[in-house]
């Protein structure tokens, strides 16, 4: 409706705005406020980064391994060099495997180390019917879905029936779904805020309509279409938006670089955490250019509902 | 001195204060002046604010194009609110009004800028925006219609020699006497060359003398072919000028000088 008016305002459209903005105290405030929206996404946001990062980490950590379990006899027979048997034999069918570099079994040594606070020293747990684990590892690279697994399962299983492979697939579907939760209540977290900030534009605008309303009938009556009244808040959502992204993305880098050097502090034990890539950098950076985008919809949207009611 | 010399000193000095014509609006195309062409139509309207009681009542008149009323009434009797629905800031609560024959009703609403853009409108208290310098402020109708920056300069400029506030340009309205910012207004009211001028009280707060001078910048609009019309209190302005008059009483309009003498 505004469009050829609009269009050909450009030369007149200098400095001043035809309305007296920042003399209403809710358009002073909103850049702070959006500014700890974008704080709260911001933060939200890398943290969900984050975890993306670690959870890739700790996939590939754990993919290029995985475990054959080779099942104790059905009977309570125990006959330890039958068993052994038949670990040497399934360990020498998995190396023939294509893609599998090394397969040891899980010695009886390290067994105990393992089982040892559950049972107590005097019990050797070749005297129980547990399962023989064969902890195979892949060659460079290869992760479980790489290799031909039923193949794997076909040769274990000519020698060794019964035997059961596992690729971590369970434990790692588990951590997935759990990083996957968080990410959820990131990504919630960051919809209230958006949703807060939205709220609080259209408030401000509102008030702005408000407090300059002798103003936008004057406009009106010397004919000004409401486009033209419109784009004269959105200019005013624009720079509140854009300055308080600005503002609250300094915050959160403030905050993540910080937390990066704590990270790093630590040593080995969160090695990467906080630390984020170039690409999730571009990402916090267009928080501003959001903010902006959404607060000038959010404006023009109020403004011209508003004055739709109007003569 | 005699009322009549007076006049004619301040006609004198307006003319040799160079206000004797706005050349950017040359030969204006209005020689076209159609006085059978009702520019405003009021049938049996009624106006009411919000639930209050009426306070226009059964208004009826036409105005022909190229026109020049006074518009008369003791204060509170309706002239204001009158010129309110001239100049499509209220709606009526009854009645027909239609403006260059365009039935008010049936306007959709984003048509309203462009006749308002026809019309221009001297407000009672000036509203010129306080933030804004006397040439912003007359810049304002070109601007909101998106006139190029080289036409809102010739214009404004023009406009300002012509009410003799070329050197307050760039003030702020609330640095300007009382009959500065009535000059400013005018010149804001004028701007876009309107068919129609409402002034509300023009001559409300200035001496006899500078009231006479307002009113020869307004009849020259209306030499122009504007319609003109003028809410006022001042008699001696209504002597002096010898337009026909529509007189307000209780929100009842009535006609004064049926045979209107355009004496241009
Ligand atoms: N905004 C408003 N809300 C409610 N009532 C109003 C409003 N404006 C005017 N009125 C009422 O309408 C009536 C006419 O007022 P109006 O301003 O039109 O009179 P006027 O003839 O212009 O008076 P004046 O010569 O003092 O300017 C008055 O009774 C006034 O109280
Ligand atoms: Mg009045």
């Amino acid at each position: 409706m505004a469009k050829s008016p609009q269009a050909k305002n450009a030369p007149a459209k200098r400095r001043t705005s035809d309305i007296p903005f920042g003399h209403d105290p809710a358009s002073r405030l909103l850049p702070w406020v959006v500014a700890v929206m974008v704080y709260i996404a911001g933060l939200s946001i890398a943290g969900a980064l984050v975890l993306s990062a670690f959870a890739d980490r700790w996939e590939s950590g754990l993919i290029g391994a995985m475990t054959v379990q080779i099942p104790p006899p059905a009977d309570d027979a125990i006959d330890t060099d039958y068993q052994d048997g038949l670990v040497r034999k399934a360990v020498a069918a998995i190396l023939e495997t294509p893609g599998v570099e090394k397969a040891e079994p899980l010695a009886t040594e390290e067994m105990r180390r393992l089982l040892e606070p559950w049972l107590g020293k005097s019990i050797d747990p070749r005297d129980l019917p547990l399962p023989s684990l064969i902890s195979v590892e892949f060659k460079d690279g290869l992760t479980a879905g790489d290799l031909d697994l039923r193949d794997l399962q076909r040769r274990v299983d000519a020698v060794a029936p019964g035997a059961i492979l596992d690729d971590h697939g369970q434990w790692q579907a588990r951590l997935v779904s759990f990083l996957e939760s968080l990410r959820l209540v990131a990504a919630v977290l960051v919809a209230i805020v958006t949703l807060a900030g939205l709220i609080m534009v259209i408030f401000a605008v509102r008030g702005g309509l408000l407090a300059h309303r002798q103003t936008i009938e004057l406009l009106h009556l010397v004919g000004a279409v409401d486009g033209y009244i419109a784009a004269q808040f959105q200019r005013e959502a624009m720079k509140a938006g854009f300055k308080g992204g600005l503002l609250g993305l300094t915050a959160t880098a403030a905050t993540v670089v910080g937390l990066g050097h704590g990270a790093a502090s630590t040593g080995a034990v969160l090695p990467g955490v906080a630390v984020l890539d170039p690409t999730d950098w571009v990402i916090l950076c267009l928080l501003p250019v959001a903010t902006a985008l959404i607060s000038v919809a959010a404006a023009r949207v109020t403004v011209l509902r508003a004055l739709a009611k109007m003569v | 001195m005699p009322l009549s010399r007076r006049f004619r000193a301040l006609k004198a000095a307006h003319f040799r204060a160079g206000f004797g014509g706005i050349r950017c609006w040359g030969a204006i195309g209005r020689n076209r002046l159609n006085e059978t062409f009702r520019v405003i139509r009021f049938e049996n309207v009624g106006m009411r604010y919000g639930t209050g009681p009426e306070v226009l009542r059964d208004v009826s008149f036409d105005l022909p194009d190229g026109s020049f009323h006074f518009l008369t009434g003791a204060s509170g009797a309706g002239k204001s609110s009158l010129l309110r629905l001239m100049y499509l800031a209220q709606r009526p609560s009854r009645g027909l009004i239609s403006i260059f024959d365009r039935d008010l009703s049936t306007i959709p609403r984003k048509e309203l800028p462009m006749l308002r853009r026809k019309i221009g409108v001297v407000y009672q208290d000036f509203r010129l925006l306080d933030h804004l310098t006397t040439f912003e402020n007359v810049a304002l109708p070109l601007k909101v219609k998106g006139a190029s920056e080289g036409v809102v300069r010739k214009h404004v400029g023009e406009l300002l020699a012509w009410v003799g506030l070329n050197d307050q340009a760039h003030a702020r309205p609330a640095t300007l006497s009382g009959g500065q910012q009535q000059r400013a207004a005018i010149a804001r009211a004028v701007v876009t060359r309107p068919q129609i001028l409402l002034a509300d009280e023009p001559t409300g707060n200035v001496d006899d003398a500078y009231a006479v001078r307002l009113l020869f910048l307004l009849q020259e609009l209306h030499r122009q072919g504007t319609t003109v019309v003028i809410a006022t209190h001042n008699h001696a302005l209504i002597e002096r000028f010898r337009h026909p008059v529509l007189h307000l009483e209780d929100g009842i309009l009535s006609r004064v000088g049926e045979d209107p003498v355009y004496d241009g």
